[in-house]
This record gives C-alpha cells, structure tokens and sequence, in this order.
C-alpha cells in the first residue's frame, strides 16, 4: 500500500479531492473505501505513523505503546483518574484493539430513536458487509484461553448470561498481542483490509499529518495540517492543504471535536460535550492453575448480566490481556507490594467491567476541551451514580472469580480489597470507589459530536452532517449519542459504511 | 478547604515562583547528576524523579530497582517527544513533591522529599494516593502508572515474573 510518510514533505503541498478524510481508523477506512469503490477521488490525513505488519515484531511492550498509541500511551482524563487507550497510527485504533465485534445492540438503537430523534434506518446491509470484508466470526469457547474461561466458568456457575464473541480475524494464531498490532497479519483491521482497497482504488493515504483546523472557502472546504517526522509528534515546518467539496473528520471521539473547536466550529454549544469512554474497572485474581493471560486471544468470551440494570448504570463484563506492562500500569500500589502483586502473573486473571455511560442522567459522559496549546484534553466526572454501578461491578467480579474457583480475589485499590470466599464480599462495602479510588481505564471512546434528529441540539443529524456546515460530515465513534453496552468497533464500521451512501448521494 | 486541581493551578505564577524558589533557596535537595545529557527535566527534577523512583520501584529479593533500570532517563526522554506542556506538568508535579516549605507547610515536612530516608519517602508517597487535596491525587495517579509501567517494561523485571516474553514471529510478507 503507497502511503506518502511525513519525510517525504518540506515546505507546503496543496492537493485538491472531491472528499478529504481526517483519520484512517473505524469511520475514515471504512468510508474511504466505499468512496473509492464508487468512483470519487479521496485524499486521507493521518496524524500517526505509517507501522506495517513487519514492523510490529518482537511485539514488546515498551516500543509499541509508545509508538502506536495516543500521547504515546500517556493519554488520560484531566484529573488522570481514567488512563486512555487510543490508537495514533495508520488504522487507528482498529491497529491495536483486541478485535471484539458486535452489532449495534437494537434496544440502544431505539434509545437512540426515542431520546435523540435518530433513525437510522436497516443497518443489517451494513452490518453483513464489513462482516463480510472483516472476516467477523465467532471465536470458538474451545479457543478461549484459560484467562477468558475463568469468567465462563464463573459466570455459568452463577446462571450468568455468557457468550463467544466474535472478532475480526483471518487465519489467527492467538498469539494474545493484538494490542500491540498484529505481527502476524491476522487482524482484519483497516491496515490490511479497506485501506488497501481504498489506495488500489485511487485514493492518496498521507501519514504523519496533524489537522489543525477546517475552514469553508467558497464552495469548498480547505484542511489544512502540518506534518511531523515519522514517529515524532513535533512539526517539521511542512505544512499541507487539502481542498474538497466535502470534508469529513474521522478523528475520533477526541481527535474530531478537537478539530471542530479549534476551527471555531460549535453547532449548539454541543461539541466535545457528552463523551463517553466505558469506564472500566477491573479486579484480579489468583488461581491455583497456570492462568497465562498473556496468551490467547484477548477477549473471547463476555457477559451482559448487568448491562441494563434499569434505572441505575449498567455494565458488562470481559476479560483484558495481561501482558506485564499493562498490568503494572494499573495498580495503584508502589514499593515491594508490587513486586509481590507482579510475581504471582502467571496465575493472574483479571475480569473488567465496562460501565454503560450515556444512558442516564447521572451518568453525562465528559468534556472534551481544549488546551492553551490547541490540543484536546477531556474532562471525565464520576458522579455517585457511576460510583454505584462501579461498586456494584466489583462486588459481581469478585463474585465471579470466587465461583469459578479463583484462590485469592483483589480489587486493584491502593490498598487492595482481598478475599477469598464469598463471606468476605462484605469487604468491599468498606471501600471507596470512584475517581483515583482504584484504578480506571478506557479502550472505548465514544460521542462529543452527537447525532441529533432536533436542530436545536447535537453536533451531526442522522446523515452525520454538520448542522450549519454544509459540506462538513463527521464519521467515527464520536457521533454516537451514548455509549453502546458493547465494543464500539463494528458499530463504526457499520455506520461509516452507512455514511458512505449518504455521502455519494450528496456530491 | 479542599484545594483543588483547578484552583490550584489557578495560583498566580508569581505566588508559585516565590514558593518554589523559597523552597529551593531555603532547603536545596539532593543531586543525583544524570547518566546523559538531559531532555526535558531540569537536574534538580531529574533527582527528584530519581528519589521517588526508588521508592515506587524500589527492587526487591533479586528484582532490581527502577532506578538500576533506568527509568528516570527514559521518562526524560518519553517527555521529550511530548507536547512541552506535557513535561512542564510532570515538572511541576515534581517541584510540589520535593519542595520542603510547602512539605512544612502541609505535612509538617521541612526536607526536600529526595533527602528523606527512603521509609518515610513511601509514607508521604502512600499519603499522597489518599490525599485530601485532589492535586496530590492526580499526581499519584499519573506519575506512579508511569513509573510502574515503565519498571515493568524491562525484561529482567519480566523474566522475574515468569513471563516468558512475546511468541517469536515467523517472517511475513509485504502488506497488501
């Protein structure tokens, strides 16, 4: 795939399209291959690296975060309480996310309908297609590695609904490193699927372009970014211009809003408002078999048990990767406890719980904002109803573990909550939950460019256009108007691939 | 009161300078002078980052300390391939811990934190996680992820864990 890096620019370079695409990940590959299957001329800005599958080997923690994630694996809210896993680099996050697929769970679908006027009509067309191109499939229990069996094992103890998941992998060897982008050539992300379609069909991929700003000149629009070396997040002085009659930002749900503020662009007040992150929350556990988390397909069973809780925030349940990089990083303990915590890895297991954001009042989602320096930044309240659900969460976790025969169960507090029978659950009443409480993570990021069917609210209607902004769409995550319940991924291929019509139909 | 993050960072910048340069004046902290040329952090913060290392990371029965690993070089050099502001927070942060007058003021603490022994080091880091002031608790959050992330990053840190390390990867072609 010819992809045009950021050393191979200097001064300015002026290109003209009939649809610029800011960002190559879920929404922008996805789009762009359908609009080049249909003939139109686009051009693609990626602010991240141009890393193909060779150069994801030896698959060490310590390069590839660095590399292949937002703010070099340091994003996180503005209290720090939430840490940010998002992807920078050609495919976005659909490089480094560990392939979990679902469709868009209908009764959201309706929310959607009822509380945002957003009818988005048959999405099963678009759902079968980027199956279909994805390879989506489901990953056999018998697959599942001794880490995701632990939260089947509990789960079915308990009478909890538990199911495979699918994932969008062809040919995996379940090496368990899909965070660290697939050195094997299995992972149907948009780096080895419609980004290469898009480039055979025409289009112009350009790496390591920051977008700075969108700005309406006449009948067109004008993108205008500046370009760093592979690699380096800092300019090199080039700067390039991107003329087309229609733009569209698949920035994500913090890359795109931050485009918008800083073009001055903020259709009623509500962009970077309402966005939302699944906040998760974790507890591990010791087993007495080898557990080995670091292997294995990453996630390949989970639970809905308490996804719609009714009027209190619901959450679901999956297990993460445990390579030891990533585990360290969410303790919330210093000094020789750590090491201790550390040595027992091998026969760690660790369930999260994914809070379902965006549904209720109590649970708003965040704020993104800009910085002095231009750059977005999010800020993430939780208030007492995520609080509930989160203590909630633990309690289902640890429960979990202990039926599915965990020796010694322990939240990931600063001093950790222990237990090891279902007697000393009551433990838990006496902690505290919330932010910078234990540890939080978010690997879904969703919203701040709201559809809305209301003129007088949200960022995009149900055509992902702009409101006020003719010519100017937005397609990735951040148009949803809340969280889903479920992995987000399919839910933005689909929806771009939706997109897609609306905007051919539209040049 | 609780002093929170934003208020804080609300203090005009002259109030700050004159805390911190009184703080500095008043109680100079210890050096540790840097393997190499430094990126982003000043001496005096590169040594504060190095004291509080040690205790995150302190090494234990065989495990080396974050310090033997080198992570305070490369957290100066993560933070030169940051947004300036990024490090300039990181600075910060790291002026607040090692400054004996606010130390004295709020923790009855008259020492630069890299002159204290490393027992009560872990005790005013530990206080710092469930600190009344939201600050404090940012700060925890942010920089003890960062230096347990970077330790356990080493591989004789991994190996200590009975990790075997990644699968080797069978050569693979070009990319379509």
């Amino acid at each position: 795939m010819k992809v045009t890096t950021g050393d191979q620019l200097s001064g300015r370079t002026d290109l003209q399209a009939d649809v610029c695409i800011v960002g190559s990940g879920a929404g922008g590959g996805v789009l762009a291959w359908q609009l080049t299957q249909a003939g139109h001329k686009v051009v693609m800005l990626e602010a991240g690296s141009h890393h193909t599958t060779q150069d994801f080997a030896p698959l060490e923690e310590r390069l590839a975060y660095p590399a292949l994630y937002q703010e070099r694996m340091t994003r996180a809210t503005k209290d720090a309480a939430i840490s940010v896993l998002q992807g920078r680099t050609v495919g976005g996050t659909t490089t480094v996310n560990w392939t979990t697929c679902f469709r868009t769970p209908e009764r959201i679908l309706a929310h959607w309908q009822q509380h945002f006027g957003v009818e988005l009509g048959d999405m099963l067309p678009h759902y079968e297609a980027v199956e279909e191109r994805l390879g989506v499939a489901e990953w056999p229990v018998e697959a599942a590695n001794a880490n995701n069996l632990t939260l089947w094992r509990g789960c079915k103890a308990l009478g909890w609904q538990v199911k495979a998941l699918r994932r969008n992998v062809r040919g995996c060897v379940s090496s368990g490193y899909c965070g660290l982008g697939c050195a094997f050539g299995a992972k149907q992300g948009m780096l080895l699927t419609t980004l290469p379609d898009a480039v055979n069909a025409g289009m112009e991929l350009y790496a390591d372009c920051r977008v700075l700003k969108v700005e309406r000149q006449g009948q067109e629009w004008e993108v205008q970014g500046q370009i760093q070396a592979p690699g380096d997040l800092s300019s090199t002085g080039a700067e390039i211009r991107v003329r087309a009659k229609r733009v569209v930002l698949s920035a994500g749900a913090i890359g795109s809003p931050g485009i918008l503020l800083r073009s001055g662009i903020n259709p009623n007040g509500a962009v970077g408002r309402r966005t939302f992150l699944h906040p998760v929350v974790a507890v591990a556990a010791r087993y007495e078999e080898d557990i080995n988390g670091w292997a294995g397909a990453p996630q390949a069973v989970g639970s809905h048990e308490f996804v719609d809780r009714g009027e209190q925030v619901g959450f679901f349940l999956e297990v993460p990767p445990m390579q030891p990089m990533l585990v360290a990083s969410g303790v919330m303990g210093s000094g020789a406890m750590v090491n201790d915590f550390m040595a027992q890895l091998p026969k760690l297991s660790s369930h999260l719980a994914l809070m379902v954001d965006g549904l209720h009042p109590g649970a708003p989602g965040g704020t993104v904002e800009l910085l002095s320096n231009g750059r977005p930044k999010l800020d993430y309240p939780i208030g007492p109803a995520l609080v509930e659900a989160m203590a909630t969460a633990h309690r289902a976790m640890a429960r979990c573990h202990l039926a599915a025969g965990a020796q010694e169960v322990f939240t990931l507090h600063p001093s950790p909550v222990s237990m090891t029978s279902e007697d000393h659950l009551e433990r838990l009443d006496a902690a505290a939950y919330g932010a910078l409480e234990h540890s939080i993570f978010s690997a879904h990021q969703m919203g701040g460019c709201g559809m809305s069917g209301d003129a007088k609210a949200g960022v995009v209607d149900a055509e992902h256009r702009v409101k006020g902004q003719d010519g100017l769409y937005v397609v990735d995550g951040s148009v949803m108007p809340t969280s889903l319940g479920v992995n987000p991924s399919q839910t933005i291929y689909s929806l771009a691939h939706r997109a897609a019509g609306i905007l051919s139909a539209d040049l | 009161m609780a002093l929170s993050r934003r208020s804080f960072l609300g203090l005009s910048a002259a109030g700050t300078l004159v805390l911190g340069a009184a703080g500095l004046a008043l109680f100079p902290g210890k050096r540790v002078p840097p393997q190499d040329w430094l990126l982003t952090f000043t001496e005096s913060e590169y040594s504060t980052l190095v004291a509080l290392i040690e205790t995150v990371s302190p090494g234990s029965s065989g495990a080396p300390s974050g310090v033997e690993l080198g992570v305070a070089a490369e957290l100066d050099t993560l933070f030169s391939t940051l947004p300036p502001e990024n490090g300039a927070e990181i600075a910060l942060a790291l002026g607040l811990l090692e400054n004996a007058l606010v130390g004295a003021i709020l923790d009855a603490r008259p020492r630069p934190f890299s002159r204290l022994p490393l027992e009560r080091r872990a005790e005013i880091w530990a206080a710092w996680c469930t600190s009344r002031i939201p600050l404090r608790r940012t700060v925890y959050k942010g920089l003890n992820a960062l230096i347990l992330a970077t330790t356990w990053g080493h591989p004789e840190m991994t190996a200590l864990a009975g990790y075997p390390g990644p699968p080797t990867v069978p050569s693979y072609g070009s990319d379509p």
